[in-house]
């Protein structure tokens, strides 16, 4: 690439797997050679010099094929972490999927264990990211239960890993109204009880509505048992806050 | 023993959970189930943890006490019958709504009910019987449970109450049968293994009836125990006699267990103790050595198929000439090291004889029990990465088990580099002494025992520090040491808790 600034073309992407996997489509179709091309987040970021920009259209019959072709000639694990990675918050991911893929289509499903390639190890980098913070709010979620009989969460995620924290929820509450806020993204799941989650997103004054109610609350007595349960002659608070950073406590009840 | 009336739900809460706190077993792994419409819960194999103490330990379960009166006087206990506290209990419908409650705001996995003993072993089971079928039954709970039997208590009722948990455990307290006798009279070694041995032939039976048992997912395979073959002629290690523990009847597979009509019917899983059984000994309020609490914890993974075995580190409370003064430190890098040489024993195939012996009988507390082997074991290295096998990797300090598994992966595709075994989540600074790397060292070094022991117990140096700190090690590194390559959630069971690759 950097060698060749003359004949790097860029395809410019929307920031959800529909926008990558197009992006894939065409920068792969478009014959320029891997070398020559680059994928990038459509944004704000400067342009270059020497550098074509071509903005892609999502289009979900073409992400369909990509995700048809990993899933067939790479394998299912492969897809499943190519699709956290591109959930995540950094900038460079769409290329960094790109390089994973080429890899992939060439080395088929042994391009999971090709552990010391950059091309494999960047990847792995962004789905363990993902998934890490993914599981995180798994463990450290908090719902409220509201008027209506209805739990609900508020989240901050860096990464965009709502769509991967739901279903964990949806399978064990399965009788529970819930809804699930990405405060940041202005979105939520939604789990009307007895039936399947979705995504929707909500308006900054319905999110507000949302935030005022008051809960009807338990967090009392989990707070009493949460100081109670530790040992005095153990205590170490700098442990706990190496295990549980003070920027993740911003919506956990035990820490309000 | 008077019981104090009147208490709101909060006051009893925290009574009970600050009696129950010294437990130390707060996990939730080992059982894998979805949800199922009509109930509210799952269980996740890894175990999930929800919080951390102020004492940095995980909280994963509603860890109470159903009662904190007890009948007996052991003497280290905070509970015992002649300590003057406030005693309570809670009804077995105000633990089904806590743990509901606060299992749905995901505040916690599941329940860990224990309870001092209420004038009798019987009466005290049949109301944690009571408890989980309520649980179970009535309000559906389909999460984690792990529960105590109770020493001496029907044997019927442990049955049944080992169709309703996840898991169960009977405390060994004291690693030998002196330190019972002397702390805790009414307990016998007897009294303890027994209810033990019938939850591990509960087990047995179980998976006999389970022709196709599903077998668990590939990383849970760890935490399977390899199994030793006793040199013939050679006795067990030492520490249970035959007459301590009664002898494993020959199981006919054709008795299937009754169904309660309280059993959760797992739907194509097991049904009795599923996530297993484990025991907790406490460290430092008797006398015995590492050695001695090792030889047990091997012997109870071998003769008794346990899943874990806890160590927790003595908190000097009760005022006893037998025991250390109240405010003497609990000996946390101790009980670190005996986590160690556990993980050591269940994961890398390591016999207990081999990390110590009746005339080493402690471990360094200079470094971990792995260096500790491989500086008594020089002739063995330095090791070639590109030729050993996977059992050899596993002796390398500075390499674990995941790190192992992927160094035999990625040679197949490519020659590997120190910097590749790096990005692999080899640990240099350790493993750097012990191997070369397509004939290479690390660092032109001599392997020589003496050098290698001050730079190792300088490597160690951090670990020391942050316990006299008192910041622990707990995260520091994991036993699968994935801060460089895995995809996925770790087994929260496992990156949270006590371990260090090693
Ligand atoms: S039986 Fe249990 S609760 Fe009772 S005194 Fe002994 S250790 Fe404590």
């Amino acid at each position: 690439m950097e060698n060749q600034p003359n004949h790097t073309t860029v395809f410019l992407c929307r920031d959800d797997p529909d926008g990558i996997f197009t992006a894939v489509y065409d920068a792969w179709a478009s014959r320029r050679g891997h070398a020559c091309v680059r994928l990038q987040l459509e944004g704000p970021s400067t342009l270059e010099l020497f550098c074509d920009y071509i903005p892609v259209t999502p289009d979900p019959q073409k992400a369909d094929k990509v995700i048809g072709a990993i899933r067939q000639n790479i394998s299912l694990q492969a897809w499943e972490a190519v699709y956290r990675a591109a959930l995540s918050r950094e900038e460079r991911k769409a290329d960094i999927i790109y390089r994973f893929l080429v890899a992939g289509f060439h080395y088929g499903p042994a391009v999971m264990e090709m552990l010391g390639e950059p091309a494999v190890q960047n990847l792995f980098a962004l789905d363990r990211q993902v998934g890490n913070e993914a599981h995180f709010f798994t463990e450290f979620l908090r719902f409220d239960l509201m008027e209506q009989d209805i739990l609900f969460a508020k989240m901050r995620p860096k990464s965009n890993v709502l769509s991967l924290v739901a279903p964990h929820f949806a399978d064990r509450l399965s009788g529970e109204n819930f809804l699930i806020l990405d405060v940041g993204r202005s979105f939520a799941a939604i789990h009307p009880a007895g039936r399947s989650w979705y995504l929707l997103s909500i308006e900054k004054e319905q999110a507000e509505a949302l935030l005022s109610q008051k809960p009807n609350s338990y967090r009392d007595l989990w707070k009493t048992f949460h100081s109670a349960i530790a040992v005095e002659a153990r205590k170490n608070p700098k442990l706990q806050r190496s295990l549980m950073p003070l920027r993740y406590r911003e919506f956990v009840t035990e820490f309000l | 023993m008077l019981i104090q009336e009147n208490l709101n739900l909060q006051q009893k809460l925290e009574i009970l959970s600050d009696a129950a706190k010294y437990d130390v077993a707060c996990t939730s792994s080992g059982a894998d189930r979805r949800g199922k419409a009509g109930t509210m819960g799952s269980a996740v194999a890894c175990g999930i943890c929800h919080s951390f103490a102020a004492d940095g330990r995980c909280i994963s379960l509603l860890k109470i006490l159903m009662t904190n009166a007890c009948v007996y006087d052991c003497k280290y206990c905070a509970n015992r019958s002649s300590n003057d506290v406030v005693r309570t209990f809670f009804t077995p419908e105000e633990i089904c709504t806590l743990t509901m409650e606060f299992y749905r705001r995901n505040y916690i996995e599941g329940l860990f009910l224990s309870s001092g003993i209420l004038n009798t072993p019987d009466q005290t089971m049949e109301l944690i019987y009571q408890t989980l079928w309520r649980l179970r039954e009535i309000h559906r709970f389909w999460g984690y449970i792990h529960v105590k039997a109770i020493p001496g208590a029907d044997p019927q009722l442990i049955q049944l109450t080992g169709q309703l948990a996840d898991r169960m455990s009977v405390n060994l307290e004291l690693p030998t049968v002196d330190g019972l006798k002397t702390l805790a009279p009414s307990k016998t070694r007897t009294r303890i293994l027994t209810p033990m041995r019938q939850i591990q032939q509960g087990i047995r039976a179980d998976s006999f009836r389970l022709p196709q048992r599903k077998t668990l997912k590939k990383d849970s395979d760890m935490f399977a125990l390899p199994r030793h073959q006793e040199a013939p002629g050679q006795s067990p290690s030492f520490p249970l006699s035959p007459q301590e523990s009664a002898p494993l009847k020959p199981f006919d597979p054709d008795i299937s267990l009754p169904d309660t009509p309280g059993a959760l019917k797992y739907a194509s899983g097991s049904r009795f103790v599923p996530a297993g059984q484990s025991t907790q000994m406490i460290i430092g309020a008797t006398p015995e050595t590492d050695h001695q609490i090792l030889s047990v914890t091997e012997a109870l993974y071998r003769q008794f198929d346990l899943k874990r075995v806890f160590y927790s580190a003595y908190v000097a409370l009760n005022n006893d000439s037998l025991l250390p003064a109240p405010g003497t430190p609990p000996p946390l890098l101790r009980e670190h090291r005996l986590y160690q040489a556990d993980w050591l024993l269940r994961f890398y195939d390591f016999s207990a004889s081999e990390l110590l012996t009746e005339d080493k009988p402690y471990f360094n507390l200079s470094m971990d029990p792995k260096c500790d082997w491989a500086l008594r074991h020089l002739e063995q290295f330095p090791m070639e990465i590109s030729k050993a096998d996977y059992a050899s990797l596993l002796r390398v300090p500075g390499i674990g088990v995941k790190s192992a598994r992927r160094i035999v992966a990625a040679r197949r595709h490519h020659s590997l580099d120190f910097d590749a075994l790096k990005k692999l989540g080899v640990v240099l600074k350790r493993a750097g002494y012990f191997i070369t790397c397509n004939g290479r060292m690390y660092r032109a070094i001599r392997l020589d025992e003496d050098y290698l022991a001050l730079a190792l117990s300088e490597t160690d140096k951090r670990t020391r520090l942050r316990f006299e700190e008192g910041v622990g090690v707990y995260r520091q590194l994991s036993l699968f040491d994935d801060f460089y390559l895995t995809a996925g959630p770790k087994g929260t069971d496992v990156a949270k808790s006590i371990s260090g690759q090693m």
